[in-house]
């Protein structure tokens, strides 16, 4: 097969043929895309502008939302404390998962693609699913309250657990650090064995091993789990709708609000770009150096 | 103190073959004395242990039996940080994520040398691997060659007592690999300390290596210098394995010390017996190297303790000659003739005679 391409490529023809094989094989996605991203990320761009979502008034453009969100401090107050709850859930997420990777990449052996594949199977349940069982987990009658009434530290069911950012930031950990796993245990495995025996060779204790070989060479991987968490999370609107209550709002609740309750798609579309803007700023900051096959996890 | 600079008692490993429940002999008790100073080269195909003993030497293997003993300490018990030896491993091994001297100055920091020390140790290490001022390059920048030389730094750096070398060159051109080869041997007589050296490529071995050992399959067959090596291997396998030669069938009819009378392509000859006590009547094989053999014009009439033959391929190779010589008996000798030795040209068909030194004659057992 391969001998077979690079005899095709050999010719200037077959060059030709290898280009319109490429066209065809990127036409679909490049479609999909266009008519599922781009198009309506810019009829959002066009609402933003709108005065109203319905109407006469549709026709006008004006700056009047974008006026109204620079002006509304709760909602920018909302958008810092979901970039917060984003941070502490990825950084959280990024401290379990690493000594996870760690184990499953330097220690497990040839049975560590099976425990890869244990990892990443409860994630084949529904999301949704996923959520509710916390819900049950951290509810008035759920495992950790029943345990801390029966060990007499707490007098009664304390409702705090449910309900509250400390229940979003748990359920989200749940269910993001397989896939911070995911990089992190890719990035390990693509360093050179021969490395850490070269360090090794040079005196280095176990510890200054992890500190000056397998740390440094791990970040690539690190950051790529950390993003695959944090760019997602900061929309997140699903989980704190189900285990937030008042206290564990987000950002994404109020971007659903507008379009879903007070029917202002342009003031909502003007939240969910800002919030894109945002988080493209602080990706691209931080991303640097990152490349497309860690994030991939292959 | 002992002269020996490593030592290697009874040495074995076996790897757990995975998947089956016998075990894979990697090296076989192996005993060696690796004198101070010594450009000393482990010789053999890939897969014969000789990667795995240097590994050994170096703490990343544990024997499975024996003991490795380097500067006269048992080495054991000793984790691989702690030992002084550094290894130039083949694929270089450079961290990526650190500058040129960065590396270099790898085992200095991990021990607390302070920078001020480690400083002027790092310039005088890239200047005795012909690197000065590259210190602040990536290794990625480099060449393979450059890559090689920071490598051979960052070991050297740390003055090892022994410095263990895998393969360092194999991923080089042929080019710059003499080169490499000749400056390796003038590190070395600059920083005096014992070389161990692994390689598949005899030629390499013969070069460089102040003495060399033989392995295959996991057995030592034979240490000596170069130069006992390739005149008197001690089996079959070492004679074929460096350079060329020929091997005979033979027939032992009359064994005495240092020698034997065989009987080798239908006559008798003399040839030197190293292997202990020669059985009359056992089949032994007789190897020539291809040098070494005298070629004649026949001339019709049979001289004594020449053979006859038929000049079958001829090849020029500068140089040398290369004939391939048909045997009455069947069998077929390649003889290399130097083109300035004043020796007739012969073509392809013509009728030759044979002949060498029994010293340059061995009989070896099968």
């Amino acid at each position: 097969m391969s001998t077979r391409s690079e005899a095709l490529l050999a010719r200037p023809a077959a060059q030709l043929e290898v280009r319109q094989r490429i066209t065809v094989l990127l036409t679909p996605p490049g479609l999909w895309l266009l008519l599922f991203f781009v198009i309506p990320l810019g009829v959002m761009a066009l609402f933003s502008f709108r005065a109203a979502s319905f109407g006469a008034q549709r026709q006008v453009f004006t700056l009047e939302h974008y006026q109204r969100f620079l002006a509304d401090t709760s909602a920018q107050r909302l958008l810092w404390r979901s970039l917060l709850i984003a941070l502490e859930t990825s950084l959280i997420c990024v401290v379990l998962a690493f000594p996870l990777a760690y184990f499953l990449s330097f220690r497990a052996g040839p049975s560590r693609l099976m425990l890869l594949t244990i990892l990443v199977i409860p994630s084949w349940t529904s999301f949704l699913l996923r959520i509710l069982a916390w819900k049950v987990l951290l509810g008035s009658s759920g495992i950790f309250n029943s345990l801390l009434l029966s060990l007499g530290w707490i007098e009664e069911a304390a409702p705090i657990l449910l309900f509250s950012r400390g229940a979003v930031i748990i359920t989200l950990v749940y269910i993001w650090v397989p896939f911070v796993a995911l990089p992190i245990f890719a990035g390990l495995e693509r360093i050179n064995r021969h490395l850490l025996e070269a360090a090794e060779d040079l005196g280095s204790r176990p510890w200054q091993i992890f500190l000056e070989v397998i740390l440094p060479l791990s970040l690539p991987g690190v950051l790529a789990g950390f993003l695959s968490v944090f760019i997602p999370t900061v929309g997140e609107y699903v989980t704190p709708l189900l285990v937030g209550g008042v206290d564990g709002i987000m950002y994404g609740n109020l971007v659903q609000d507008q379009f879903a309750r007070a029917l202002n798609w342009p003031l909502g579309s003007v939240m969910s770009l800002v919030m894109m803007l945002v988080v493209l700023v602080l990706t691209f900051g931080l991303g640097r150096g990152v490349k497309v096959t860690d994030l991939a996890g292959v | 103190m002992s002269q020996f600079s490593v030592e290697l008692r009874g040495v074995c490993k076996t790897f757990p073959e995975r998947g089956e429940r016998q075990e894979l002999a990697a090296v076989q008790d192996l005993n060696l004395q690796i004198r101070a100073g010594e450009f000393f080269t482990l010789l053999g195909p890939s897969g014969c242990g000789k990667s795995t003993t240097l590994r050994m030497i170096a703490g990343f293997e544990t024997p499975t039996a024996g003991q490795i003993r380097i500067q006269d300490q048992a080495m054991n018990a000793v984790p691989a940080y702690r030992r002084p030896v550094n290894m130039v491993f083949q694929d270089y091994a450079l961290f990526p994520h650190l500058t040129v001297a960065q590396n270099v100055e790898f085992g200095l920091k991990v021990k607390g040398v302070p920078k001020e020390q480690r400083d002027p140790a790092v310039k005088e290490a890239l200047e005795l691997v012909q690197l000065p001022g590259h210190g602040d390059r990536k290794p990625e920048e480099l060449s393979g060659g450059q890559q090689q030389r920071v490598a051979l730094a960052r070991a050297l750096i740390n003055r090892p007592a022994v410095l263990l070398l895998d393969e360092p060159l194999g991923a080089l051109d042929l080019k710059l690999r003499k080169a490499m080869q000749f400056e390796l041997k003038q590190i070395q007589s600059q920083v005096g300390c014992t070389f161990v050296y692994v390689t598949h490529d005899q030629e390499e071995a013969l070069k460089m290596s102040d003495r060399v050992a033989v392995m295959s399959q996991g057995w030592l067959l034979q240490v000596g210098n170069p130069s006992s090596i390739y005149e008197k291997p001690a089996t079959r396998f070492v004679a074929d394995f460096i350079g060329e030669t020929n091997f005979l069938s033979a027939r032992v009819l009359k064994a005495s010390n240092g020698s034997v009378l065989v009987e080798a392509a239908g006559r008798e000859m003399l040839a030197q017996w190293l292997n202990g006590h020669a059985k009359v009547g056992e089949d032994v094989t007789l190897t020539v190297r291809p040098e070494r053999i005298s070629l004649f014009t026949a001339n019709g009439g049979h001289r004594k303790g020449r053979l006859h033959g038929v000049a079958q391929d001829v090849t020029y190779l500068g140089t040398d000659t290369l004939y391939r010589v048909g045997l009455e008996s069947g069998e077929g000798l390649l003889v290399r003739v130097q083109n300035s030795s004043g020796v007739p040209r012969f073509s392809s068909g013509d009728q030759v005679e044979l002949s060498w030194d029994p010293a340059d004659a061995q009989a070896l057992v099968e």
